[in-house]
């Protein structure tokens, strides 16, 4: 259950955290380029930091900070999210250089997919099914990480692409953290729920304050805090295969802005569109998690 | 004497030694019908809950000779806790308790076994209960024992003990379920 304490400092925090870090590191757009119609400033960098840091301080608040060696798959989400965190700081300040940032970024992926899997028992995984596994998600979540960096969008379109992005991300982070929640772990679910925590209000604020991100900054970052967690729901929590795959898959739905017939309608349109692209299947997981939840305890009621 | 007649003497010797030995420690398989590990947690201070793992298994050693040479392998599987309501099992086996899919076994093996009197015995082992480890010592009362109906020879066990989930690393929801957790252990266990 999810104390006062809990809610302020694991969840609270990290929104605040998100709001002052988007304040202070948004750039305004350069003049040089074309003036978007609508957007006045770009918080990339900013956004990764704001997700980052706060999910460290989250966890921390939870009392999830890591023990070492990791025992527990939170703890290896922690570990990768301080990892990537100072190489953030070197693609920002140092060498923006977007093909050292994906490729340290899937590195770090595989270390947190494979920590987290080698936490799966030898007496009912063998080590060949644990490197098969490691591999599949590492594919899936590398595809997933370029398939949302790589996603096209107008800077001068009022309704920008990547703003469209994050805030898909806010939306099925949510979703996500309460399906984990009603999958068997209210602990899972606390800690992916810091992720829409700090997310919402940046986004919230975002459009307030007429900013727009960087999506290849913050894919990386997203998919293993909200993967991670996903992968650890289904391998020790009983969220199903069917939820974590629909949900995890489900940003990809962004790129339904590249169909001729959406690509050409009016920003603003084409991001509804793309959000309700995004929303189908991670609802439909939301729904299935929801109607086995309420089933069970219908059944016989909890603690 | 002649060498038939010797060899029958020394034959007989032999089986009297080999029957000491195998007087002297006797291992038995536990019996999972017939034995059972319940745990009692509060809830809220409000109640005690009441719950089972319904699959425990092991061997128990007993030396007749020198109860010092006992010794107990017990095994339970973490996934099997009935708690009597399916929601709260699933939660129970969740990371946020007993986290069943990486821990799922917990065992007690003991090092060292020390007779108390006739009826008791102080055990000494280490409890691997969640991925950690920890040294315990429990009082054991010895039920009972004799020939069994199935065939061999049958004997019964039970401890009673306290633990604080949070020694091993449970430290969620300790406002609602406090640390002290109640166990008891009783073992029936057989050869053949």
């Amino acid at each position: 259950m999810l104390s006062l304490g809990d809610a302020i400092f694991g969840l609270g925090l990290p929104a605040l955290v998100g709001i002052v870090l988007l304040l202070v590191g948004r750039k305004q757009l350069d003049t040089a380029v074309q003036q978007p119609i609508f957007w006045r400033y770009t918080a990339g960098g900013p956004a990764v930091f704001a997700i980052g840091i706060a999910f460290l301080l989250g966890c921390s608040a939870l009392n999830r900070t890591p023990s070492l060696p990791p025992k527990d798959a939170t703890d290896w989400l922690y570990l990768a999210a301080m990892a990537m965190l100072p190489l953030a700081a070197i693609h920002q300040f140092v060498w923006r250089s977007r093909w050292f940032w994906h490729v340290a970024c899937l590195l770090i992926l595989a270390g947190a997919i494979g920590g987290i899997i080698s936490l799966l028992p030898v007496e009912t995984w063998t080590v060949a099914q644990k490197i098969i596994w490691a591999g599949g998600c590492w594919l899936a979540a590398a595809a997933v990480t370029l398939g949302l960096s790589f996603l096209p969008s107008g800077s001068n379109d009022p309704s920008n692409g990547v703003v469209t992005g994050i805030t898909a991300m806010a939306l099925v982070s949510a979703l996500g953290a309460v399906a984990l929640a009603m999958s068997g772990s209210q602990v899972y679910g606390q800690v992916a729920a810091i992720l829409p925590a700090t997310l919402i209000p940046v986004v919230l604020l975002a459009f307030a304050l007429r900013t727009t991100f960087q999506l290849p900054d913050v894919a990386p970052l997203f998919v293993l805090l909200f993967g991670g967690m996903l992968l650890s729901g289904y391998l020790f929590a009983e969220l199903t295969a069917v939820n974590a795959l629909l949900l995890f898959f489900s940003p990809l739905m962004l790129w339904v802005g590249r169909i001729p017939a959406i690509r050409n309608l009016n920003g603003w349109q084409r991001g509804a569109i793309q959000i309700l692209a995004v929303l189908i299947p991670s609802g439909i997981a939301f729904g299935l998690a929801l109607h086995k939840f309420l089933i069970d305890m219908a059944a016989a009621p909890e603690f | 004497m002649r060498f038939r007649d010797l060899f029958f003497i020394v034959l007989s010797g032999l089986l009297v030694v080999l029957a000491q030995n195998n007087a002297q420690a006797q291992t038995y398989t536990i019996d999972p019908v017939h034995s059972a590990a319940l745990y009692r947690a509060g809830h809220m201070g409000m109640s005690h809950s009441w719950g089972r793992f319904n699959e425990i298994s092991g061997t128990v050693t007993v030396d007749e000779q020198n109860q010092a040479n006992d010794a107990f392998d017990i095994t339970i599987n973490a996934a099997s806790i009935d708690s009597g309501a399916g929601k709260r099992d699933e939660h129970l086996r969740s990371p946020d308790f007993l986290n069943a899919k990486q821990f799922p076994t917990i065992t007690f093996k003991s090092t060292s076994v020390k007779p108390i009197d006739a009826k008791t015995l102080e055990v000494t082992g280490t409890l691997t209960l969640h991925g950690v480890s920890k040294p315990l010592t429990v009082k054991v009362e010895k039920v009972g024992g004799g020939k069994s109906q199935m065939g061999g020879t049958t004997i019964g066990m039970e401890s009673t003990f306290q633990i604080k989930r949070s020694d091993f690393d449970m430290k969620n929801m300790l406002q609602a379920i406090p640390d002290d957790v109640l166990l008891i252990v009783s073992l029936e266990a057989g050869n053949k």
